[in-house]
């Protein structure tokens, strides 16, 4: 995606320290208490802020190559950058759709797609999703109990 | 002819598909069922549930899948239950958190979310003491508990606000004393709070004797009262609250098998009557036998009646203790 | 003698034995798939163990999660997907050797030493449970926080990089292990109403995308195409270790002595004793820079220690029905469902039976080493699919591991969350062992403070109180102003050759 610079990481730790802060001030102490659920969470935030600063104290000395920030080498390689899209939309095509539709036609159609953008050819990919598809299935359903999503128009799978 | 048997296939399986739903009344159960447990693996909600599963799965000839759905002090695994289609094959354990969480506003969810099955056990709590301990009576620590400021004795065994917080903090009020007069230390369940009293962290834990059974018998925890209104079987040396130091107050959690709201009533029949013969099977009364657990049956309408009359209860403990929202 | 000979005879029995080999191969599947647990083996196999006998019914438990834990090791080392949290100390170490060819020898060192530190771990079991447990049962929330801060301090050695990247990444892991209401206060935090943050980040899930779908996300973004993993040569699984044994004689023993003692302590364990184990062996080592990169050292220590925690988990377990994790605790109902009463009397009442278990977890170390071969090279034909088709299914079997935790869709969204932080932590050089060692003991560190302080009414002091926990504390103190003293010595030193 993105290469930060120290500057960049330093400022984005602190302002994530002083969210914390924020976010934890309405946590009250246990009962008779000094201490309760806002100690880690401040705790944690005063330590971002700690290191934060301390990091734009160091980085400021080499300040002009530090201000811009850089892109990664996949981000302008088109097919590299769908590839990465590809993984991600895998992920959320099987939460979208595995419930309704079920494990088995949600995990082939997204191996095809993916190995497809992925350059692997057809005929090799649909062979070896097939099969991921059904041992992975089988292996966690039957024998381990996990509860996939079925499927009920290919009930009779099983 | 491939064609034919796929297109004979096909039909076959469409028709199947449109008869299945008429046929899902006469036909129950059908396909596996899944046990939904809100609690994690090992502890002892998901031992009896894993032991009703497996009787279960005898009665009904159907496979039924124990799942632990934790996290969220209860929360989650209950929302799962409650929220499930009402069809029977989705049922679960539901504990007596389902009365405790709504009251700390954790959740809208409430027992009137479910349609309970059956109880099919209940643990009264307890106040367990270290074996060094100087106080080897109720009574003794009872006095000392009244006589030192409030905080000098810390108790554990749940979260804050968990169960056992509650039973002691009921047991406190049924003397007049505070609810906080005792200082609550909070610990992940009852193991590890038991653990911390014999290294000398804590002073007493009322959680279940059962909960104590292995530090009992290794003579490193006593038992010095019973919040039950008689002893229990298993520990026929623990005397009750009441004849000890007449309190009335008296608190079991119980595990019950529950199924959404809106369940079929022939399915709950069915399931009804299943575990009515599980309960009663000798190999579930010698698990929980041997497990410490007590044995408690209830159908489900008298079920019902049981968990709102305690959600009623923890309510106002709750309300007292400042633990409600 | 007539124990050991009873025993025996409880042991060596067609039956019995059949039992061990098929658990411990279903063992060996649980635990070589991430996202399902040693525990989860063990919750799996409890129906089965209804209908045995107690020897072979605990022989089963004990063989599944022994193997289950080195298991664990194979998806570390050639997918670098941890398959438990104990695993997740030396991936790096254990994948990048893959990467390099020297995958067998991972994987060997994983096995044999895994091996190893069970059968010390067993041994330890053996002679001097009841006074080690005694020990253990003196440990209370004081000396658990000074332990906890110990493991802390880890993170400093674990860090291969820059000190500021590797502190941000101890940081996000902390704050991750706030989020949701398992914390001493029972409130409810970050968690904006959503029911499944309530029940907090699931630790499995977030490891999984850190670690295995930020691989997948950089090993199909790569601008080279990988080169293609050169071919072990076959047969080196065991070849190595002899080699490796008599080079890291020291660190074998200090790991299997470090895994068992932390196995004791039942609010420790595996995962810890694999983190502690890894930062000794980096902090002693003479090749200190070398870690990360593939080095075999860190392995074969933390290799040895994670096995020895899990043998002695069982000794609480045995003589005070002390669940020391979440397995134990499984086993002591098994215990009590079989008629057989955890507690020292059990040494009295039930002797033949202590020395048939005893006997199965030798049995189990030992039956690892052919099974863990056989699995080892089973696994390999994965490394010769090309990398275009393979990472499809890698990124399968994570959607279906962070499902099977806990069978919530949730684990599959903080998967993918977690895929893309890794991503992004590994673009700018931010390392992932700190993040995950923070989430491992940051609700460690709050619960056993928090309650410290309600114990001691607020004051700082009390930590001190207790002698083992005065002990440790001034212990953690030294270790962590230590370098802080090196430093102005050296600064003074430096001023006056200046002067």
């Amino acid at each position: 995606m993105i290469k930060l610079s120290e500057l960049h990481l330093g400022v984005l730790t602190a302002l994530g320290g002083i969210a914390l802060l924020l976010a934890s001030a309405h946590f009250g102490p246990l009962p008779g208490q000094a201490y309760g659920a806002g100690t880690m969470p401040r705790l944690i935030g005063w330590c971002s802020i700690l290191l934060g600063g301390f990091m734009i104290a160091t980085s400021l000395k080499h300040l002009p190559d530090m201000l811009k920030p850089h892109l990664s080498d996949w981000v302008r390689t088109p097919r590299l950058a769908l590839a990465a899209l590809a993984t991600l939309a895998v992920i959320v095509f099987y939460i979208l759709f595995s419930e309704t539709l079920g494990f088995i036609p949600v995990s082939f159609v997204g191996l095809v797609a993916m190995m497809l953008v992925l350059r692997t050819r057809p005929l090799t990919a649909i062979l070896a999703s097939a099969v991921t598809t059904l041992v992975v299935y089988y292996g966690f359903s039957r024998l381990l109990m996990v509860p996939l999503p079925r499927s009920e128009f290919l009930s009779f799978l099983g | 002819m491939l064609r034919r048997t796929l297109l004979c296939s096909a039909l076959a399986l469409a028709s199947t598909a449109l008869t299945v739903p008429a046929m899902a009344q006469s036909a129950y159960p059908e396909r596996p069922i899944q046990m939904i447990v809100p609690w994690g693996a090992g502890g002892g909600t998901d031992a009896v549930a894993r032991i009703i599963g497996t009787m279960l799965q005898q009665e009904l000839g159907v496979p039924v899948n124990v799942v632990n759905r934790t996290g969220g002090s209860g929360v989650v695994g209950h929302s799962a239950i409650a929220t499930a289609k009402p069809d029977g094959y989705t049922i679960g354990i539901a504990t007596i958190e389902i009365d405790m969480m709504h009251w700390q506003g954790l959740t809208d969810l409430t027992y009137k979310d479910f349609d309970f099955l059956a109880m099919v056990n209940a643990d009264p709590g307890s106040v367990m003491v270290s074996v060094d301990s100087p106080y080897k009576t109720l009574p003794d620590l009872l006095a000392a508990i009244k006589e030192k400021p409030a905080g000098t004795f810390k108790a554990s065994g749940t979260g804050q606000g968990g169960i056992w917080h509650l039973g002691l903090a009921g047991w406190m009020m049924s003397h007049g004393l505070k609810p906080d007069q005792v200082t609550w230390v909070p610990s992940q369940g009852a193991a590890p709070g038991i653990t911390d009293m014999v290294a000398g962290g804590v002073d007493l834990v009322p959680a279940a004797l059962a909960e104590g059974r292995s530090m009992i018998d290794a003579k490193r925890v006593v038992g010095l009262g019973s919040m039950s209104s008689e002893r229990q079987d298993l520990f026929p040396d623990v005397p009750t609250l009441k004849e000890s130091v007449d309190s009335d107050w008296t608190l079991a959690v119980w595990r019950t098998v529950a199924a959404p709201k809106g369940l079929p009533e022939d399915v709950a029949a069915k399931l009804g009557a299943a575990l009515e013969k599980a309960y009663n099977s000798p190999e579930y009364k010698k698990f929980m036998n041997e497990r410490g657990f007590g044995m408690r049956w209830a159908d489900g309408k008298e079920t019902t009646r049981i968990v709102a009359e305690d959600d009623a209860t923890l309510g106002t403990i709750m309300k007292e203790a400042g633990l409600a929202k | 003698m007539l124990i050991f000979e009873q025993a025996a005879g409880l042991v060596f029995q067609p039956y019995v034995l059949m039992v061990i080999l098929a658990s411990a191969a279903f063992g060996m599947l649980v635990g070589a798939i991430p996202g399902l647990t040693a525990t989860m083996a063990t919750a799996l196999l409890v129906p089965m163990t209804f209908f045995m006998d107690p020897v072979p019914a605990i022989a089963a438990i004990v063989t599944a999660t022994a193997m289950a834990i080195f298991a664990g090791d194979i998806p570390a080392a050639l997918l670098r997907m941890p398959g438990t949290p104990a695993n997740a100390a030396y991936v790096e170490d254990a994948y990048r050797m893959t990467q390099s060819g020297r995958g067998d020898e991972a994987l060997g060192a994983a096995l044999v030493f895994s091996a190893i530190g069970g059968l010390f771990g067993a041994v330890v079991l053996m002679t001097v449970s009841p006074t080690l447990a005694e020990i253990a049962l003196k440990f209370s929330s004081e000396e658990y926080f000074w332990l906890v801060l110990l493991g802390l301090s880890c993170a400093v050695f674990v860090n291969p990089g820059s000190p500021t990247r590797g502190l941000i990444s101890l940081l996000i892991g902390l704050f991750v292990a706030t989020i949701g209401m398992e914390n001493p206060s029972g409130e409810p935090r970050f968690s904006f109403g959503n029911l499944e943050l309530m029940a907090g980040i699931q630790f499995i899930p977030a490891m999984i995308g850190l670690f295995a779908v930020s691989e997948v996300l950089r090993t199909v973004t790569a601008t080279s195409p990988r080169q293609k993993i050169p071919r072990s040569d076959g047969g080196g699984i065991f070849r190595s270790q002899w080699k490796n044994l008599k080079q890291y004689p020291v660190q074998t023993v200090r790991g299997s002595v470090t895994g068992t003692a932390l196995g004791i302590l039942p609010g420790a364990g595996a995962d810890i004793a694999a983190w502690i184990s890894y930062a000794i062996s980096k902090r002693f080592s003479k090749q200190k820079a070398k870690f990360g990169t593939g080095h075999v050292e860190g392995l074969v220590e933390a290799g040895a220690s994670n096995n020895s925690a899990v043998s002695g988990a069982w000794i609480p377990a045995l003589v005070f029905g002390i669940p020391g994790d979440s397995i134990t605790a499984i086993v002591i109902g098994v215990l009590y469902i079989k008629g057989i009463n955890p507690g020292p009397t059990i040494f009295i009442n039930d002797p033949q039976t202590v020395y048939a278990i005893f006997m199965v977890f030798i049995l189990a170390n030992l039956i690892m080493l052919p099974l863990g071969w056989l699995a080892i090279r089973g696994a390999r034909p994965l490394l010769s699919i090309p990398p275009s088709t393979l990472m499809p299914m890698i990124l399968m079997f994570c959607i279906v591991g962070s499902f099977a935790i806990a069978n919530s869709m949730a684990g599959i969204v903080m998967m993918l969350v977690f895929g893309i932080i890794g991503f992004f932590m590994e673009e700018n050089d931010i390392p992932i062992a700190p993040a995950i060692l923070g989430m491992v003991l940051g609700p460690m560190l709050e619960q056993n403070f928090i309650t410290s302080m309600i114990k001691g009414d607020g004051s700082v002091l009390h930590f001190f109180e207790r002698p083992i926990a005065a002990g440790l504390g001034v212990f953690t103190i030294l270790i962590w102003l230590f370098p802080l003293l090196m430093l102005i010595l050296r600064r003074r030193s430096k001023a006056t050759v200046a002067a």
